[in-house]
């Protein structure tokens, strides 16, 4: 009895002190309640901006745990996370010395120190030392060359070329990348890393404009690698560049049918199917496209938002052949089985909409007052949700402004912009709504509203004061 | 509801006389909260090399880590605690029940006699465990269907419906223990004993169940809603939540065990 009770004691002791001395677990431990400390720190703060008091709390909070715990990955992390607060105020030579602290002690992690390096070259790039930021991005290639990173870096240096225009630096970056790739795929011939290594190489050359040498690769891997993703990966790329390089959409037809063929039971089988349904479509085979929007139909009756999209392309295919009846009866099938739906809320409008299309005026004029006027009663409706009523109300808006109703559209745009002020969609609108009402001060305010609220949006930018250019000489003259 | 009464006091007066008839529910609680903390230490070392990867398989690498190791922590427990229940627990309250009879017959409890006669009948005792333990399963997993229960009535009454269901289920075995143990049936006969037992005796044996198995309900609702805690700043309060459970269980047990078999030897000698 005793040398039980001797037992049991030594074995529990033994277990309650095993609770303290891992390591990575208690890292984590206190790296967790760092972050309720900090995030509480961060909840005081006016408008999220912390105070330099408050910074260094935050810091000195989160140094504690990986000067405790240097080798934990958790303390990666605490690393990463200082670097970013110290780059983004500014302080690049210790935003460094945090990012070299993570190579220091984690060299031998394949994710962790390529992401630090990674890191190291964007504070360069920050500083506009392009040389020394190639210098870290080369480092992933050479110590981290199977990394995802090391993979990808190739296309980020030319992307970097693109971007700053320098032709000729990009086709050596590209030379370069081309023979690190053909070098890898010799070391790792008969792997499973080679396809990944030729997709990889693939996704280079079609950065530099030759779809036809990435189709090359796909079908060396296709033909080589029969199980797997990679065969898979390699259809669908290929598929990909046909339809939205080359735009040789029977080609991208061809390969999504040869991958239904050999690979009948994948999980992406439905959006293959899909696929294949909208290029019939594109490609003006309309009844192939109905078929395939059929079969999906037939074949998968659970799936919500696939059965809405195959009844939307099947009103698209109908709409190709004229037949207005059959449009109507697919938005209404819509509009009957999701009823709750963001795209059965659209029908109203879509239905008006296609009338206004085909040019049938007084079914237009009649849908577009009786879209008005659902939505309008669907917005005071107490079960409507606040996601549903945003829907509504943006497919109200469109109603107003396709039926002219410029003096209703208007409050309405500009309710949306508040709820929604990352989506300049609708400023757009408002500007063309002052420029209908010929109120040309009015327009140019709104382009120059969406220029100050969208500054990084270069598209939006120039867009807009082309706008503003031709409403000035329109004013003049 | 006297006769209640009296049980409860005869009880109170055995457990004065003999503590040592709390042992047998002491080692099980023991084991209950020995497995409760190598559960808790399944994301450290050394104990991680055995459980990770199993819970890695199950349910994820996220939960081995912290706090998340708290939020499957009850669900891991639960499981754990059956395991404790079906091949201790029964013996445990077996071997209860035997000095108990003891302590009624004025002889010395031995926890090593009653041990042994545990053990000679722990095939029928596993089997009556799993019977028991099917028969709320299977209602349980059913009764929501039928009656779209859980969407209606929401976690805290679902957990009172599920005590409910438990209490009648022990109720329609209680005396199967002592009858095993103390008259030494088989386990067919000692079954048909129970229901005539418990047919002659409904009110006072479902009294002397429930009552003490309300005291359940709070420690219930408490532990369905543990891996809320694991969500707030002090994860550690669900092992502390989970361990609470075991010793309120322990007790619960303890008293319930000892006054039916007090109760049955009280009508076995009337």
């Amino acid at each position: 009895m005793r040398k039980f009770i001797l037992f049991f004691t030594v074995v529990s002791v033994l277990l309650v002190t095993s609770g303290c001395t891992d390591t990575r677990y208690m890292a984590e431990r206190r790296f967790w309640h760092a972050e309720r400390e900090a995030a509480k720190i961060f909840a005081k703060a006016p408008s999220g901006k912390l105070s330099d008091e408050q910074l260094a709390k935050v810091i000195g909070i989160y140094e504690e745990v990986a000067k405790d715990y240097p080798l934990e990955k958790v303390a990666a992390q605490i690393h990463f996370s200082l670097s970013r607060i110290y780059f983004s105020q500014g302080k690049f030579d210790i935003a460094r010395r945090e990012l070299t602290r993570i190579v220091q002690n984690f060299s031998a992690d394949t994710k962790i120190a390529p992401q630090a390096y990674f890191g190291l070259g964007n504070i360069y790039e920050a500083e506009k030392k392009w040389p020394q930021a190639k210098e870290e991005y080369e480092k992933i290639i050479d110590l981290y060359p199977l990394s995802t990173l090391g993979l990808t870096i190739p296309m980020y240096l030319v992307q970097h070329y693109q971007q700053v225009d320098d032709q000729a630096a990009k086709e050596a970056a590209y030379e370069k990348g081309v023979k690190n790739y053909m070098a890898l795929i010799d070391k790792y011939n008969q792997t499973s890393v080679a396809p990944v290594i030729k997709d990889h190489l693939a996704s280079l050359h079609i950065l530099m404009g030759k779809p036809q040498a990435a189709i090359d690769l796909w079908d060396e891997t296709i033909k080589n690698y029969s199980q797997g993703t990679a065969p898979l990966k390699a259809y669908l790329s290929k598929a990909g560049v046909y339809e939205n390089q080359l735009k040789d959409f029977p080609k991208a037809i061809g390969v999504y049918n040869e991958f239904l063929e050999k690979f009948p039971n994948t999980p992406i089988d439905k959006d293959v199917r899909y696929r294949l349904g909208r290029l019939y479509l594109v490609n003006g085979q309309v009844d192939k496209a109905k078929e395939a929007f059929y079969s999906l139909i037939d074949k998968y009756p659970d799936q919500t938002q696939l059965l809405i999209s195959s009844y939307s392309g099947l009103a698209q295919c109908y709409r190709k052949e004229a037949n207005t009846e059959k449009v109507v009866e697919m938005y209404d099938t819509i509009r009957t089985r999701f009823p709750d739906t963001t795209a059965a809320m659209a029908i109203p409008f879509l239905t008006a909409q296609y009338y206004k299309d085909i040019k049938y005026a007084a079914k237009a004029e009649t849908a577009f007052t009786d879209a008005i006027t659902e939505y309008q009663k669907i917005l005071t409706q107490k079960k409507t949700s606040e996601k549903a009523k945003d829907a509504v109300m943006h497919f109200l808006a469109l109603s107003y402004l396709k039926n002219l109703q410029w003096d209703e559209a208007l409050p309405l745009l500009r309710q949306l912009i508040e709820k929604h002020p990352q989506n300049p969609s609708y400023l757009m609108d408002i500007a063309a709504v002052h420029r209908n009402l010929q109120d040309t001060d009015s327009a140019v305010k709104t382009y120059e509203e969406l220029i100050k609220r969208y500054p990084n949006n270069a598209f939006l930018v120039k867009f807009a004061k082309t706008q503003i250019d031709i409403l000035e000489k329109g004013s003049e003259n | 509801m006297m006769v209640v009464f009296k049980t409860w006091r005869d009880t109170w007066r055995i457990i004065r006389k003999q503590p040592v008839v709390f042992l047998p529910f002491i080692i099980s609680g023991a084991v209950s909260l020995l497995v409760l903390y190598i559960l808790f230490l399944a994301p450290q070392r050394p104990i991680a090399y055995l459980l990770a990867p199993p819970i890695r398989a199950i349910a994820g690498e996220k939960f081995l880590h912290y706090p998340f190791n708290f939020v499957l922590l009850p669900n891991l427990f639960r499981l754990g605690d059956l395991a404790v229940s079906a091949f201790l627990g029964m013996l445990m309250s077996a071997v209860s029940v035997g000095m108990v009879a003891d302590v009624y017959s004025r002889r010395t409890p031995s926890f090593l006699i009653s041990l042994i006669v545990g053990f000679k009948r722990y095939f029928a005792l596993v089997l009556l465990w799993i019977i028991s333990f099917g028969i709320i399963a299977v209602v349980m997993k059913f009764l929501p269907h039928l009656f779209n229960l859980q969407a209606r009535l929401g976690k805290s009454a679902f957990v009172a419906v599920s005590l409910c269901v438990s209490i009648v289920v022990q109720s329609l075995f209680v005396y199967m223990l002592p009858i095993l143990i103390i008259d030494r049936k088989k386990l067919w006969g000692a079954f048909l004993e129970n229901i005539r037992m418990l047919l002659s005796r409904l009110v006072p044996t479902v009294i002397l169940v429930a009552l003490p198995s309300l005291l359940y309900v709070p420690m219930l609702i408490l532990k369905s809603y543990a891996s809320l805690f694991a969500r707030t700043g002090f994860p550690e309060s669900v092992l502390i939540i989970l361990a609470v459970g075991v010793i309120a269980a322990l007790v619960i047990d303890y008293w319930i065990t000892i006054s039916i078999t007090v109760y049955f030897l009280k009508n076995k000698t009337e």
